[in-house]
């Protein structure tokens, strides 16, 4: 009666038998008293624990025999009369040796031994397992240490949404960490006497993911306790076992507040390189329309003068050289100054008294203001200082103001009024009139642009406009227009934080 | 006499390139509109009167009240009630692409010529006719 291992499954076997390390250890006085406890149950001489390695068969513990191995092949079976092996199973099916007992004359077994044999070759899988807690240890602290050295926070939940771990990614503290194991998130929060919502927002994504059988993603934003946001890519995934029963639930999250400030960076960046790029646009068209008109005029003026022989007539053409020269000066001067604003991060700030400030521009346009006999109404009420350069308030205040005066209606009297209104930590100025207005449907797009006029009037060149919105940006403010034609404009300014004590 | 309608706003330039002009054909009538919108109400009100329409206009872009493109799209409209045919050329100091390609998609645009008008080019033009 021999009983050899099945040869199926023959890597599966020999793995889990490697795997045990017991091939070629010493004797053993546990397994030792195995084979006697066999041979006294057995009444039989010789009794054997015997392992199959993929070509001999070895001994790890014997009586009544003295060889250690033996030939995979050979029949040692065959030389005896009574022989009854009695195999040694592990993970259900493999079978990786056998308990032997055998006598030199023939016998049977009765029930009441073979359970005995039965019970000793049971015995033997604890005891082979029992060595392995010296395996199971260093692979557990090889993932332990892997787990809370990872940047990453790991938990995984049973199938009812408890902890069965958390690394210390996940928590950081030692007591928090063990207390949550077994509990929930909602037995967490109450512990660390914390808002609820970040449970029920956990426990429905634990529900998803239990019942749709699938990993789901997502980030999330949080404030940590110096008030710096962090953000988390967060997964969960399911677990399965063999049969295909949902068992437990991992979850992962990993910090990407870097990588998400970098992105959130980069965007900025592209923006302002967007910005930059139509500045760069507008700036061709400036070079074309404002600097090659006055340059070509030049040119052509130049040529006459040199061919002209009536000395009138070169002095009628020198005379008209000047105010192409003046524009032209006027033109690449407010370029100039156009660029170094914006290159000027450092330009200072000031706290400015609003009226102070329209006062002075309006001493500049003292002679304007009462040719146009203009009635101006101020209310600073609301908001009567802000924080801003000196030079840029200035020129806000005179190119509004003297654009209004530049184009007023020729059929009623000028009447401004100059605002400011405090709103959610920044300032509007508005500065409104009853002038010839704009049609905005039309001109939208080129109100602010540098060279661009709507009216027939001797001093428009367009530039004031394109200098206010020029400044006003470099601030981090706003400025647009609200305009009907021949009714009139409301110019608005937005000066951004402007939270102060007064 | 041959009609020529200077639209432009810019004075100096309007100066000379009538001086251009004369100096190359003195049988030349020049006409000076400051802006599409004088430009386009003549041209509404002289429609009818072969005498008074121009053989060529000089067309300029960027000017006040009424630009170029807005006149073109007015003067497109108005062209096949004129008593007789004329040529329009568009001169710019604007050396965008941009505006040279729109251009070429308005039929009554002869060509884009970029400022100045030099004599060779008016002669060409005016002995085209």
């Amino acid at each position: 009666m021999i009983n050899l291992p099945s040869l199926n499954n023959e890597a599966d076997r020999i793995d889990a038998l490697y795997v045990l390390e017991i091939l070629d250890t010493g004797e053993e006085e546990e397994f030792d008293n195995i084979v006697k406890l066999a041979s006294i149950i057995s009444q039989a001489p010789v009794s054997a624990l015997t392992f199959v390695d993929a070509d001999r068969i070895w001994y790890k513990a014997k009586v009544g025999v003295t060889c250690t191995e033996t030939p995979r092949n050979s029949d040692a079976a065959g030389n005896y009369p009574f022989f009854v092996a009695i195999p040694i199973v592990v993970n259900k099916h493999l079978v990786i040796g056998h308990l032997s007992v055998a006598g030199y004359e023939a016998a049977t077994l009765t029930q009441e031994q073979h359970k005995g044999l039965a019970l000793l070759a049971q015995q033997v899988v604890t005891l082979l397992q029992m060595r392995m807690p010296v395996i199971n240890n260093s692979i557990k602290e090889f993932y332990e240490s892997i787990l809370n050295n990872i940047p990453t926070d790991i938990v995984v939940f049973d199938a009812d949404h408890k902890y069965l771990f958390a690394n210390p990614g996940a928590i950081k503290n030692d007591e928090f960490r063990k207390f949550i194991i077994g509990k929930d998130d909602f037995e967490y929060a109450a512990y660390r006497n914390r808002d609820l919502k970040i449970a029920e927002q956990r426990r429905a994504q634990f529900l998803e993911v239990k019942n749709s059988g699938k990993a789901i993603g997502w980030e999330e934003s949080q404030t940590d306790p110096d008030g710096n946001i962090i953000t988390f890519l967060r997964r969960m995934f399911p677990m399965h076992d063999e049969q295909g029963n949902f068992v437990m639930v991992i979850g992962f999250g990993i910090d990407i507040s870097e990588r998400k400030a970098l992105e959130e960076k980069q965007t900025l960046i592209m923006e302002q390189l967007a910005i930059q790029n139509t500045q760069l646009i507008d700036f061709c068209n400036v070079v074309s329309h404002n600097l090659r008109g006055p340059l070509i005029n030049m040119a052509m003026l130049a040529e006459f003068i040199q061919e002209s022989e009536d000395v009138e007539e070169q002095k009628l053409l020198v005379s008209k050289l000047e105010p192409v020269i003046e524009s032209l000066k006027s033109t690449f001067n407010e370029l100039v100054e156009s660029i170094q604003i914006r290159q000027d991060h450092t330009v200072k700030s000031d706290n400015l008294n609003l009226a102070t400030c329209l006062q002075e521009a309006l001493d500049g346009l003292v002679v304007e203001i009462q040719k146009a006999e203009a009635k101006i109404s101020v209310d600073f009420e609301d908001a009567p200082a802000i924080i801003y350069p000196h030079k840029y308030l200035a020129s806000i205040f005179y190119n509004l103001i003297s654009n209004a005066i530049k184009y007023q209606s020729p059929h009623r009297t000028l009447s401004l009024n100059l605002a400011s209104k405090f709103r959610e930590g920044n300032i509007v100025l508005t500065v409104q009139d009853n002038g010839l207005g704009i049609d905005l449907v039309k001109h939208k797009d080129n109100i602010f642009k540098i060279g661009k006029v709507f009216h027939r009037h001797p001093d428009a060149k367009g530039l004031g406009l394109f200098m206010t919105k020029t400044q006003v940006e470099a601030m981090g403010g706003r400025i647009w227009v609200e305009s009907l034609p021949d009714e009139g404009s409301t110019f608005s300014v937005e000066f951004v934080n402007q939270n102060m004590n007064w | 006499m041959k009609k020529v309608y200077l639209i432009d706003d810019d004075e100096i330039y309007v100066f000379l390139t009538k001086k251009t002009i004369l100096k190359v054909r003195q049988d030349v009538e020049v006409e000076v509109f400051c802006d599409g919108l004088q430009a386009i109400t003549h041209l509404k009100a002289v429609k009818d009167q072969p005498d008074l329409l121009p053989d060529v206009i000089f067309l300029d872009l960027n000017m006040p009240v009424m630009d170029g493109w807005d006149f073109l799209k007015e003067y497109q409209e108005l062209v096949p009630a004129f008593a007789r045919k004329n040529e329009l050329y568009i001169v710019s100091s604007s050396i965008s692409p941009h505006e040279m390609e729109h251009s070429k998609s308005i039929p009554v645009v002869s060509e884009f010529i970029i400022k100045p008008l030099v004599k060779e080019k008016f002669l060409e033009i005016i002995e085209g006719l």
